[in-house]
């Protein structure tokens, strides 16, 4: 977090110890959302639990549904936004491929629906604990996404989520995502906006549907064909020109994306690099480790140490995962020698996400710079300095011989302790 | 602890007569479970474990099912024979289907929870009893989401507080046994683990039923119910409020309060009998086709058209 005002804690302002969850609450309550449902998963919960607990204290005036399962949760969210409401939930793993089916549904209708997510590794097998997979297999639904660091992140993320989703130019819903545990149930003072601050930056809702108001709407989600249908009643688009019109949408929020960051900022004084990513010691530094969430927080940690060492190297924490800031990412990595990807899940059949991810972006520079991944934390497992000073010096090696391997490489994989596990040879990935 | 107190100690533990065939009890020869002091899933793992090996189930044709809840951590101390799949949330129902169609002579029992059966998993629940097919269907009704922090769930009676309703709970609650009859499931029952002599009755007309049989087994929260919780759940009963439930115990007490048999409920009016959970035997119905033996026919049918 690069802090404009310099001190964390302003004395003006109203700072209060949270996890990461009761800040996103908190950020709901702010935001004076209206309807929310959600159903309980670990290690979402807190934020539902407290939410319920500002309704029934009167400090929040808001519906809050309690519903059968999270399918329908995402249900609710639609319809209670296609009726003009500001809607909320929160969610994490399993939950939220529940309730895939709608969240296509959810840009597709264009609903400005905020979800939190506290991100937890998928099964199987069963785990409860951080990692980035979830969140990456949204990826292609067309919601804004965005990934947290820290606590304060997360409250002011979900303040400036609302603020983009609902802009008339963009209208597309946005997941806010933290890492499960690492911040959802971690405590940090976190400074509290007033809210007559906070609703004078954020208005009340301009929907553009409001289906309660029937002389107005005239549908929601109409059937398309291949084609468009040409009549004398008027024409109607087709399928393709609606898609079509969400990939621009989303193309063009990464300039209100900006505009609503620096807004943020000028108004309250903190600010998150462009709003896209953030940099850490990059303006001398020819190689760069490019990571998100907890993971670039690790990796905050050692760019000090790896300094001592003479290393020109600084951090790209990225902040904005869709849409992907293709631009700003060129522009910033133009001249940059080499950069190293930690990635907290995998594009199985593939390599880490955000490396290729990275490599796509990258492509057709003059004179690219050396890119080379590593998986780590997995399911939970700790994300050590020692792993990331490794893969730096690693990468390093490979880039001077010039051996680029696109064989994916782990940190924190611990096969060899695993001698008497009687399946090994399976875990091991290739059985007798 | 100081030596008089350990002197004052028992030098061995009173012996188990299941310890061996709990799947904790094989590996470190000692009883322990997950669950919070006074929870009711220990009475239900005692009485599975006693059952399965008293009647020497074959663990090949009995697959135990367990969905997700604070139920699931059972799998430590249930008897270490047993085939156990955790399923997804709320999808015991439809993998016990699956199951039991692509092998008939499996008889899955199902080990699901109030919020996993009547919320997540309504849906495939009621057309397991629907299809009348053959297996076990256990419903822990404890009536919260215990697992996730303690908030509402269907089951969660009126007035109740919990974690998503901290005044009261405004919601009318689904009845299990209920909804398991009018989707037409052969066997149902209820009963709580304050009355474990009947659970093992009903254990065992299940076995021996060919048809959908469902027993719910009303059980105590201590943590997240108990301790939220009047015994009298907001209501005033003679002018008191009603007393705290805060150990297992006076849970164990609630349950027996609020519990009426079936016999004594036929005499009683709606109001009286609100939020109380009658227990008995409510349908048992060997009659009834059951699915996959009624697929097997048409098979057979199809087969001899050719």
């Amino acid at each position: 977090m690069t802090i404009i005002g310099k001190n964390m804690v302003n004395s003006k302002k109203k700072v209060k110890i949270l996890t990461g969850n009761h800040a996103a609450a908190y950020a709901f309550r702010h935001a004076r959302v209206g309807v929310m449902s959600a159903y309980p998963i670990t290690p979402q919960s807190p934020v539902v639990e407290k939410i319920s607990e500002f309704i029934e204290k009167g400090k929040l005036k808001a519906r809050f549904l309690l519903v059968e399962s999270e399918h329908s949760a995402a249900a609710a969210c639609c319809a209670a936004s296609a009726s003009g409401s500001r809607v909320g939930t929160a969610t994490s793993a399993h939950g939220l491929m529940l309730m895939y089916e709608l969240l296509p549904w959810a840009s597709g209708t264009r609903l400005p629906i905020i979800i939190n997510l506290a991100t937890r590794s998928c099964g199987a097998p069963w785990s409860v604990w951080d990692d980035h997979s979830d969140f990456i297999t949204i990826r292609d639904v067309g919601w804004i996404q965005f990934m947290c660091e820290d606590n304060q992140e997360i409250y002011d993320t979900n303040i400036q989520a609302f603020k983009i989703s609902e802009d008339p130019r963009v209208n597309i819903p946005t997941i806010v995502a933290y890492d499960g545990y690492i911040l959802s149930h971690t405590m940090m003072p976190i400074e509290l906006e007033n809210q007559e601050d906070i609703d004078t930056f954020l208005p009340p809702l301009n929907h553009h549907i409001n289906l309660s108001d029937i002389s107005q709407v005239k549908g929601v989600g109409p059937v398309t064909t291949p084609d468009i249908i040409k009549r004398k009643e008027g024409t109607a688009p087709g399928y393709y020109e609606f898609r079509y019109s969400l990939q621009k949408a989303l193309e063009n929020s990464i300039n209100v994306i900006k505009e609503v960051h620096d807004e943020f900022a000028k108004k309250f004084g903190r600010a998150y690099g462009n709003g896209l990513f953030k940099t850490y010691k990059t303006d001398d530094a020819d190689t760069i480790i490019f990571a998100m969430g907890s993971v670039s927080a690790q990796a905050r940690t050692v760019i000090e140490k790896l300094r001592e060492e003479g290393l020109k190297i600084g951090l790209v924490s990225l902040r904005l995962f869709r849409p992907f800031p293709i631009k700003y990412l060129r522009e910033f990595f133009k001249g940059k020698k080499n950069i190293i990807v930690f990635d907290r899940e995998i594009g199985y059949g593939y390599e880490g996400v955000l490396s290729y991810e990275l490599k796509a972006a990258l492509y057709g520079l003059k004179n690219p710079p050396f890119i080379k991944s590593f998986i780590v934390g997995l399911g939970g497992r700790d994300v050590k300095s020692e792993y990331i000073i490794e893969g730096v010096h690693k990468s390093l090696e490979l880039a001077k011989k010039g051996d680029i391997i696109y064989k994916t490489e782990y940190f924190g994989l611990k096969l060899d302790e695993l001698k008497d596990y009687d399946e090994q040879e399976f875990l091991k990935g290739g059985g007798k | 602890m100081s030596e008089d107190a350990k002197a004052a100690l028992p030098n061995e533990k009173p012996e188990h007569p299941y310890l061996e065939y709990s799947v904790i009890g094989s590996l470190i020869n000692n009883f322990s479970t997950r669950f919070c002091a006074g929870c009711g899933y220990g009475i239900i793992a005692n009485i599975f474990n006693r059952f399965f090996q008293d009647e020497k189930l074959n663990p090949q044709q009995y697959p135990l099912v367990i969905g997700v809840g604070c139920y699931t951590q059972i799998q430590v101390i249930i008897h270490k024979d047993v085939q156990k799949i955790w399923v997804l949330h709320g999808r015991a129902a439809a993998v016990a289907t699956g199951m039991k169609m692509a092998n008939p002579k499996l008889k899955p029992i199902i080990f699901s929870g109030d919020g996993d059966c009547l919320g997540i998993g309504g849906n495939h629940f009621i057309h397991a009893c629907r299809r009348n097919i053959d297996c076990i269907i256990f419903i822990f009704n404890n009536s919260v989401y215990a697992m996730t922090g303690g908030q509402a769930a269907p089951t969660t009676l009126y007035g109740a507080k919990s974690s998503t309703t901290p005044y009261k709970m405004i919601e009318n609650r689904s009845d299990g046994v209920k909804l398991a009859l009018a989707a037409g499931a052969s066997y149902v029952a209820r009963t709580t683990v304050a009355h474990p002599r009947t659970l093992m009755k009903y254990f065992k007309k299940a076995l021996n039923h060919k048809g959908c049989s469902v027993i719910e087994i009303v059980t105590p929260c201590v943590t997240y119910f108990g301790r939220k919780n009047l015994d009298s759940l907001g209501r005033e009963i003679g002018g008191e409020k009603g007393d705290k439930m805060d150990s297992g115990g006076k849970m164990i007490d609630w349950i027996k309060k609020v519990t009426v048999r079936r016999n004594q409920a036929k005499f009683m009016s709606e109001e009286e009998l609100f939020n109380k959970y009658v227990i008995g035997e409510f349908r048992y119905d060997p009659d009834k086709p059951e699915y996959s033996e009624e697929y097997e026919k048409i098979q057979q049918i199809a087969m001899e058209e050719k």
